[in-house]
């Protein structure tokens, strides 16, 4: 149930959590599912990222650009655009206030029953 | 292929483009725009994922199905779409393209055959042709659907006119060039529609080659063929052979220049089960019964039911109403004959004295002609 649970989630939050992942350091696709990863969100798809990163490029929230490498394939970079940002920040203060009310509806719930 | 440490460079594109194909294939129902954003760089990123490991993308990414429906519900921003549903579509689907993966393998290993890499590469040339031929094909359909005039023939021609024909031939060639161009830009109904009207084109093209291949082979279609109305013994019922006597010469066989006998004349008032003598005729060379006259004694015309009886040293007969103008028939001298048994013979035939005698070239009245 777990593994479900998580899933569940992280359709709300993903686009916030790839936004912050992308504001510290640019990306691609790959890099930024295994930073995720490594964030402790182990349930995210790689589907999930990539069409995430896709839908945010669309709506102007990130660029791109093309790193080539020597070894294996050229490398799309993902970065924030100022929109991106706000978009961002947006999204930050909307998870707080949200993150606090779930917060407090389990802790009033954990004291009073 | 000997490579142990990990599949070879080729094989993990190969991986590589069958994975997005079949993500591809599960994408097809969203609008074109949509799906050309969504599937941009997947090929890129595939390929980015395909570096991090040796791992078969499959079993890192699940089935491309799945990855699918997860990148649209992702890209949409709509949980709810990514509710993967194995429906029995989705299975065939995916039997599908596993077919498809077989042949595209195949197409990779006959190309060479052909000096080509693939078959498909070799075909692809091909195509403009076929835009020219469609094009043609469409003006022939309108033509022969607009003009009922005649067959179909293999330049178009509107109510006889070659130079409209062509004018609509070249009209027709540059619509299919065009539309050739602008079909893999609309969307999935109007490319259906195109696709359908292609089909239908190149039915009625198929049909029209078979029936030019029909009529090359065997002419026109048989009712087309004028029926021949001129033949002048159709009328002919009966034939009367009459000596020089005014004699009618009975059980007397007509063969003619190649000894073929000739069988004319119907006994309209004989069925086949009364026709009498099939066995009791004589026979010619091959075994086959002859035909000997007059084939119904019983309706002679009056005028010879009135002759004389026989004689061995016939005398002229008043009695003998031959019409004037009727030839007279020199017969060849018979190979075995008694000269005194050898006739001349009148030919004469039934359908009426006053009717235009009969003209039998070369017609030779056999031998076993005998007086009555």
């Amino acid at each position: 149930m777990h593994s479900v649970d998580q899933t569940q989630l992280l359709k709300g939050v993903l686009e916030l959590a790839v936004l912050a992942v992308l504001r510290d350091a640019d990306g691609y696709g790959y890099d930024v599912l295994r930073r995720l990863r490594a964030a402790g969100l182990t349930e995210v798809g790689d589907a999930s990222v990539y069409g995430t990163l896709r839908r945010l490029f669309q709506a102007g929230y990130l660029s791109t650009y093309v790193v080539p490498s020597e070894e294996g394939p050229h490398r799309k970079y993902y970065s924030l655009t100022p929109a991106g940002r706000d978009q961002l920040a947006r999204a930050i203060k909307t998870w707080r206030g949200f993150a606090r009310s779930v917060e407090d509806l389990i802790t009033d719930g954990e004291v009073s029953g | 292929m000997t490579d142990q440490t990990g599949p070879t460079e080729a094989a993990r594109a190969e991986e590589i483009a069958e994975y997005l194909q079949a993500v591809q294939a599960a994408t097809r129902d969203l609008p074109p725009a949509q799906r050309q954003e969504l599937l941009d760089d997947l090929a890129t990123h595939l390929a980015e994922v395909a570096a991090e490991s040796s791992v078969p993308l499959r079993q890192r990414l699940g089935p491309p199905e799945q990855y699918a429906a997860e990148l649209r519900a992702a890209a949409s921003g709509d949980p709810e779409s990514a509710e993967v549903r194995p429906s029995y579509t989705q299975r065939l689907r995916t039997r599908w393209q596993r077919l498809r993966a077989r042949l595209s393998r195949l197409d990779q290993r006959l190309g060479p055959w052909l000096g080509y890499e693939r078959i498909t590469e070799y075909a692809r040339l091909l195509v403009p042709a076929w835009w020219l031929l469609r094009g043609y094909l469409a003006a022939m359909l309108v033509v022969h659907l607009l003009d009922h005039s005649g067959q179909l023939g293999l330049l178009p021609r509107l109510g006889g006119s070659t130079l409209a024909g062509l004018a609509i031939l070249a009209g027709f060639i540059v619509g299919s060039v065009w539309l050739a161009h602008r079909t893999p830009r609309w969307s999935r109904w109007p490319r259906r529609v195109v696709m359908l009207g292609s089909t239908l084109v190149v039915l009625f093209g198929v049909n029209g080659f078979l029936d030019l291949d029909f009529q090359q082979r065997y002419g026109p279609p048989t009712f087309y063929r004028e029926v021949v109305y001129d033949n002048p013994y159709q009328e002919i019922s009966d034939v009367y052979v009459i000596d020089e006597h005014g004699q009618l010469l009975t059980e007397v066989t007509l063969v003619d220049q190649h000894g073929r006998p000739i069988d004319i004349g119907r006994c309209d008032d004989y069925s086949w089960e009364e026709w009498p003598e099939e066995e009791s005729r004589w026979r010619g060379p091959d075994g086959e019964p002859m035909v000997s006259y007059p084939r119904c004694p019983d309706q002679l015309p009056w005028w010879l039911s009135v002759l004389p009886a026989p004689s061995p040293h016939p005398a002229p007969s008043p009695g003998a109403v031959v019409p004037s103008p009727s030839p007279v028939e020199e017969p060849a001298p018979a190979p075995s004959g008694d000269p005194t048994s050898e006739p001349t013979a009148t030919v004469t035939t039934s359908p009426a004295p006053n009717a235009t005698p009969l003209v039998t070239p070369e017609v030779t009245v056999a031998p076993t002609a005998r007086a009555r």
